[in-house]
């Protein structure tokens, strides 16, 4: 792609869909491209450098999406290839290997690159997005070149605002803040089904019971959906540090717990079959489940521990809820002012 | 979020998010839109004073720099370095020819290039899920259609304006070369098609 045409000189961006921007001699020039696979039109945005108000970015996580979307294929191949080798079928491991190799590489790619962003220009009468700055590495430099470039334009800062203390309360007084937390039902709920789970889980494997399974399976139940709606009622306020991360982590330990438990459930059957040498092959829900509980912790081997270790992570994020849900925060308080408006000079 | 919380370390947290926004507050954003605004229609041109072109009841401060017309503040927009009246402005932004007002093109090369190669990557899409590879004949079988479309796009816009940076005629070239392929690909294999029809023994 050309570096400059007529006054324009480019910023960043290519001819693709995200577009480019180019720096002109008294504006900045937005191409963004509209289309599926390739832009079928391009509109032009063109903001004046004196009309600027504020440039911004945010991180994103997109980053973390596309590792786990790259890292997920690449582990679950890796461990293809490693049980391949261990059963000295040399031809599929080198094939998974080779499959691998472009998801690793793309991976290194997206880690080269940095981290994600969303940058912003705000004038007084739109806020726009620039679509081209997607990486935080690549989009400092050109947001620090347009400053130098709107300060240019603009003349230096108000002396007044330059000198005035800055001294804001960020808890009350931001206009359109959530509520802050109040503790809840629904938490306390979670957390105590998630210690009961937890208990019941560890302990599934000692106590060859089928109503011990029931029990399993309904207090797994009951805390998915409790720690749903409490994730419900968190977002909605102002949480103390540590309630959201313990939410999700708390889901994420049930949703691997009740895999691990059906796995356990598919490895019983597979088992009992390999047993029997020859025999019917029966995948029918209730031998399954009786299998399960009848499975014992010496027969399960690892996948014991496993069982037992999620039983008590599970019991420790139950104990943690059960405290952030009786935690009250501050009352809330009306702002006392209007909005922000730019002062007058 | 009010500005003053970007004033101390050029970074702060959303209350409602809780993302953690960083912003860079330029002089412009306290310099007031209000400090000068349009002459208001109880400001009437006195005697001998040139009137606005749109609004006679408003003295004309300016002059479009397109068409030439004597207009008020309120009928007047600066871009970049140039004043024009409304209705200019909306006329340059919507007619190609202007780069310095242009507003949208379309692009007919990555148009005429998606109708040559676009029926084969929906082919290639439906192949690879395993599941409606069954449907990837008939979306080939659209390029009967699709590459003629990409030929005549391409030739009628050969000349047309690309994009607003400046490029080549590399995709409509590369269009036009695909589609005539595949057209040569289907007179080729229509012609197999008779010639084995025609000579059954042809197989054996």
């Amino acid at each position: 792609m050309i570096k400059s045409f007529e006054n324009y000189t480019r910023l960043t961006g290519n001819h693709g869909r995200r577009g480019s921007l180019w720096k002109g001699e008294d504006h900045l020039l937005a191409v963004e491209g509209r289309g599926i696979i390739f832009p079928y039109s391009e509109h032009y945005r063109r903001v004046d450098y004196k009309n600027i108000q504020a440039i911004s970015y945010v991180l994103t996580k997109r980053y973390w999406l596309i590792l786990f979307a790259f890292l997920i294929p690449i582990l679950g191949l890796a461990g293809g290839a490693a049980i391949a080798v261990s059963a000295e079928n040399i031809p599929i491991a080198i094939t998974l290997g080779a499959i691998m190799l472009p998801f690793i590489a793309m991976l290194i790619l997206h880690m080269v690159m940095g981290r994600t962003c969303i940058c912003t220009l705000q004038t007084a009468v739109q806020s726009m997005r620039l679509i081209p700055l997607t990486r935080l590495k690549k989009s400092l430099p050109v947001l620090h070149e347009i400053e130098a470039l709107c300060l240019l334009h603009q003349g230096g800062m108000p002396k007044e605002i330059s000198d005035a203390e800055v001294s804001v309360d960020t808890a009350v007084h931001i206009p359109g803040g959530k509520p802050f937390w109040q503790g809840s039902r629904w938490v306390i709920a979670a957390g105590v089904t998630l210690v009961l789970w937890g208990a019941v889980m560890a302990g599934e494997l000692f106590v060859n019971e089928m109503w011990f399974l029931v029990l399993d399976m309904l207090l797994g139940a009951s805390a998915f959906i409790c720690s749903i709606v409490s994730l419900t009622k968190a977002v909605r306020h102002r949480t103390p540090e540590g309630l959201m991360p313990t939410l999700w982590g708390s889901l994420v330990i049930e949703v691997i717990g009740g895999l691990t438990l059906y796995i356990l459930m598919i490895v019983a059957q597979i088992l009992e079959t390999i047993a029997k040498k020859g025999g019917a092959n029966s995948f029918d829900t209730n031998s399954m489940y009786s299998r399960l509980a009848a499975l014992s912790f010496e027969q399960t081997k690892a996948g014991g521990w496993i069982i037992v270790g999620l039983g008590g992570a599970l019991v420790i994020l139950g104990l943690i809820l059960i405290s952030f849900g009786f935690r009250r925060g501050p009352m809330n308080t009306k702002p006392s002012s209007h909005p922000s408006v730019p002062p007058a000079l | 979020m009010p500005e003053q919380l970007f004033r101390q370390n050029g970074s702060a947290s959303c209350s409602l998010c809780k993302k953690v926004v960083h912003a860079l507050i330029l002089p412009s954003f306290y310099k007031s839109p209000f400090l000068a605004p349009p002459s208001l229609p109880s400001d009437p041109p006195a005697q001998g004073e040139a009137s606005c072109f749109y609004n006679p009841t408003r003295r004309a401060t300016k002059c479009c720099d397109h068409c030439g017309v004597y207009i008020s503040d309120a009928w007047a927009a600066q871009w970049g370095s140039q004043t024009v009246c409304l209705k200019c402005l909306e006329e340059l932004r919507s007619k190609n020819g202007n780069t310095q007002f242009e507003a949208k093109r379309i692009l007919w090369d990555n148009v005429a290039l998606i109708f040559s190669v676009g029926p084969w990557l929906i082919a290639i899409a439906l192949f690879m899920t395993l599941i409606l590879y069954m449907f990837s004949p008939l979306v080939i079988m659209l390029t009967t259609l699709t590459a003629p479309t990409a030929i005549f796009i391409a030739l009628r816009y050969w000349n047309a304006p690309r994009s607003l940076v400046p490029r080549g005629r590399g995709r409509l070239v590369w269009a036009t070369v695909f589609a005539v392929l595949q057209l040569i690909g289907w007179v080729a294999l229509t012609v197999g098609f008779i010639y084995a029809v025609r000579n059954p023994g042809i197989f054996q």
